[in-house]
C-alpha cells in the first residue's frame, strides 16, 4: 500500500507540472518541488528506518557513537543536498546545482575529518608495520 | 621327616620375608636415588629462566605457578594442571574473545548497512553520494584495521616469545641431553636449532610480519579508496607471504628431520660404548658403575620427557589465546564480509582482506607453534 501511495503521489505530481508548465511555468516549478518535498518525507521516514536498525546493531556491539553520529550526519547530507541539487537542476539552474554539490561534499569532509583522520593513522601504521 | 619338612618350611617362609624386606629397602633406596638425581638434575637445568615464559598468557591455562613445580610435578606424574580446570578456562576464554568478537561483527555490519543506505539512496556516479560512501569506508578500515591491529601485535609478541623461549630451551636440553650420554647431540643439536630458529623468527618477524601490515593497508586503501587499483599488488604480496611461509618452515622441517635422525644414530654408538668401556675396563666395581650409569641415564631420559612436555605445554600456552583471538577475528570478517555483500556495498572486499590477512597471520603463530614442538619433541623422542 505504502508503495501505491508513493507512486500515486509520483505520477499526479509529474501530470500536474506537465499540465501546468504550458500556462504557468513559475507554478509547474513550485509544484514538482513540493511533489519532490513529499516523496523526499516519505524517503527520510524509510531512512529511519534502517537508521534505527543501524543504531541498533551499535548499541549491540558498544561501539564508538562519535563514528555513528559522524556517517549518519554524512548520509543526511548527501540526501539534503541531493535534494536541493535535483530541483536546482529542474529549474534549470545547473551552475547552482553544482555548487550546492560542492559545498555538499565539503559540509561532508569537514564534519567527517575526525574519521579520516583515525583512519589514515591507522593505515598508516599498518603501513609502518605495525607501530 | 615332619620336623625336616618343618625346618624347610620355616627357614624359606624366613627367607622369603627377609627378601621382602630387603627388596623393600632395595626398592625404598633406589626410589631416594632417582629422586635424588632428579632433584639434582632440575637445580642444574635453573628453571628459574622460564618463569617468564609463564606471562599473562600461559598462566590464565595453567594458573600461577613457577617453573619449577610444574617440572616436579610432570616428573611426579601429576601433569601440568588439572585438565577439567584447564579446559574451563579456555573456554572462558573463547567465551569472552567470542562475545568481544560478536560485538565487533556488530558494529562492521551496522557500518555496512550504513554505507549500503548511503549507496541506496544515491546514485553510483554522484559526487556527494561517493564522498559519504567514503566515509563509512573510513569507519570500516578504522575499526577493522583496529581489531586486527591488536590481534596481529598480539601475535607477533606470541611468536616472539615463542622464539625466546627456543632459544631458553635448547642450552637446557643440550645440558640434559650430555647428562643423558648424548655428547653429540648436546653438541650439535643446539648449534643448528639455534641457527635455525633464530633465522626463521627473523624471517617471521622482519620480512613476514612487515609484509603483512604492507598487504592490509593497501587491500584498505584499495578496497575503500582506490576501487580495486592495488589488486594485483595485493594478490602478488599474498602469494609471496603463502610461499615462502610455506617454503620456510618446510626448510626448518626437514633440516630438523635430517640433523636429528643422523645424530640419534651417532649417540647409539656413544651411549653403547660407554657402558662397554666401563664395565669391561674398570676393575671390580665396573659393573655396578655401569649399572649405577643406568640409573642416571634413566632419570635424564624422565627429566627430557618431563621437561619436553613442559616446553611444549608452555608453547601451547603462549599462542593458544592468541590464535583463539585470531581466528575469532577472522570468523567475524568472514561473516561481516558475507553479510555485507547480501547488503550491497563494496565493504565486502575490505572486510575478505581482513580476513585474508588474520589467516595468515594464524598461519605464521602456528608454523611457529609446531616447529618449536617438533625441534622439542625431536629431542624428547630418543630413547636412553
Amino acid at each position: 500500500m505504502e508503495v501505491l501511495r508513493l507512486v500515486t503521489v509520483a505520477i499526479a505530481g509529474v501530470s500536474l507540472t506537465l499540465l501546468v508548465r504550458q500556462h504557468r511555468p513559475d507554478l509547474a516549478l513550485l509544484i514538482a518541488a513540493a511533489c519532490a518535498l513529499c516523496l523526499c518525507m516519505w524517503s527520510m521516514a524509510a531512512l529511519s528506518h534502517v537508521l534505527n536498525a543501524s543504531r541498533r546493531i551499535v548499541e549491540l556491539s558498544g561501539a564508538d557513537r562519535e563514528y555513528v553520529l559522524i556517517m549518519l550526519r554524512a548520509i543526511g547530507i548527501s540526501y539534503i543536498v541531493r535534494f536541493a541539487s535535483d530541483i536546482c537542476s529542474d529549474a534549470g539552474q545547473s551552475a547552482i546545482a553544482h555548487h550546492i554539490d560542492t559545498a555538499g561534499r565539503l559540509l561532508i569532509l569537514i564534519c567527517a575529518m575526525p574519521l579520516f583522520y583515525a583512519a589514515v593513522d591507522i593505515l598508516g601504521a599498518l603501513a609502518s608495520g605495525g607501530a | 621327616m615332619r620336623r625336616a619338612i618343618a625346618a624347610a618350611l620355616l627357614s624359606a617362609f624366613l627367607l622369603c620375608t627377609a627378601a621382602g624386606a630387603e627388596y623393600e629397602a632395595r626398592e625404598e633406596d633406589a626410589q631416594d636415588t632417582v629422586r635424588a638425581v632428579i632433584d639434582e638434575q632440575i637445580e642444574l637445568m635453573t628453571p628459574e629462566r622460564f618463569d617468564e615464559y609463564i606471562g599473562e598468557q600461559s598462566s590464565i591455562l595453567y594458573g600461577k605457578r613457577d617453573s619449577r613445580s610444574i617440572i616436579r610435578s610432570i616428573v611426579e606424574g601429576e601433569g601440568i594442571g588439572d585438565a577439567h580446570d584447564v579446559l574451563q578456562r579456555l573456554w572462558a576464554a573463547v567465551q569472552d574473545e567470542l562475545k568481544s568478537g560478536m560485538r565487533l561483527g556488530a558494529w562492521l555490519t551496522a557500518i555496512a548497512l550504513l554505507c549500503a543506505a548511503a549507496g541506496a539512496f544515491l546514485e553510483g556516479g554522484d559526487a556527494v553520494g561517493a564522498a559519504s560512501r567514503a566515509v563509512c569506508a573510513s569507519a570500516a578500515v578504522t575499526v577493522a584495521g583496529r581489531a586486527f591491529m591488536e590481534a596481529a601485535a598480539q601475535g607477533a609478541a606470541s611468536v616472539g616469545q615463542m622464539c625466546g623461549m627456543v632459544r631458553a630451551a635448547v642450552p637446557v636440553m643440550a645440558g640434559l641431553l650430555l647428562s643423558g650420554a648424548r655428547a653429540i647431540s648436546a653438541t650439535s643439536y643446539p648449534v643448528v636449532i639455534m641457527l635455525i630458529a633464530g633465522i626463521t623468527n627473523e624471517i617471521t618477524v622482519r620480512l613476514f610480519l612487515p609484509l603483512l601490515y604492507g598487504y592490509c593497508a593497501l587491500k584498505a586503501a584499495d578496497c575503500a579508496f582506490c576501487s580495486g587499483r592495488f589488486q594485483a599488488v595485493c594478490r602478488l604480496l599474498k602469494n609471496a607471504m603463502t610461499w615462502g611461509l610455506g617454503l620456510t618452515f618446510s626448510v626448518f622441517t626437514g633440516l630438523i628431520a635430517i640433523n636429528g635422525a643422523s645424530l640419534s644414530v651417532a649417540d647409539g654408538i656413544g651411549v653403547q660404548t660407554m657402558k662397554f668401556a666401563v664395565s669391561s675396563f674398570v676393575p671390580v666395581v665396573g659393573s655396578a658403575i655401569s649399572n649405577a650409569s643406568q640409573i642416571v641415564l634413566g632419570c635424564a631420559g624422565l627429566l627430557r620427557a618431563a621437561f619436553g612436555t613442559f616446553a611444549a605445554a608452555l608453547c601451547i600456552g603462549m599462542c593458544t589465546l592468541p590464535a583463539v583471538r585470531i581466528l575469532c577475528l577472522m570468523l567475524v570478517l568472514r561473516c561481516a564480509a558475507a553479510v555485507s555483500q547480501i547488503i550491497g556495498g563494496e565493504l565486502w572486499k575490505l572486510y575478505e582482506g581482513f580476513a585474508d590477512a588474520a589467516g595468515l597471520l594464524l598461519a605464521m603463530l602456528a608454523g611457529t607453534a609446531i616447529l618449536f614442538i617438533i625441534s622439542v619433541s625431536m629431542l624428547c623422542v630418543r630413547s636412553v
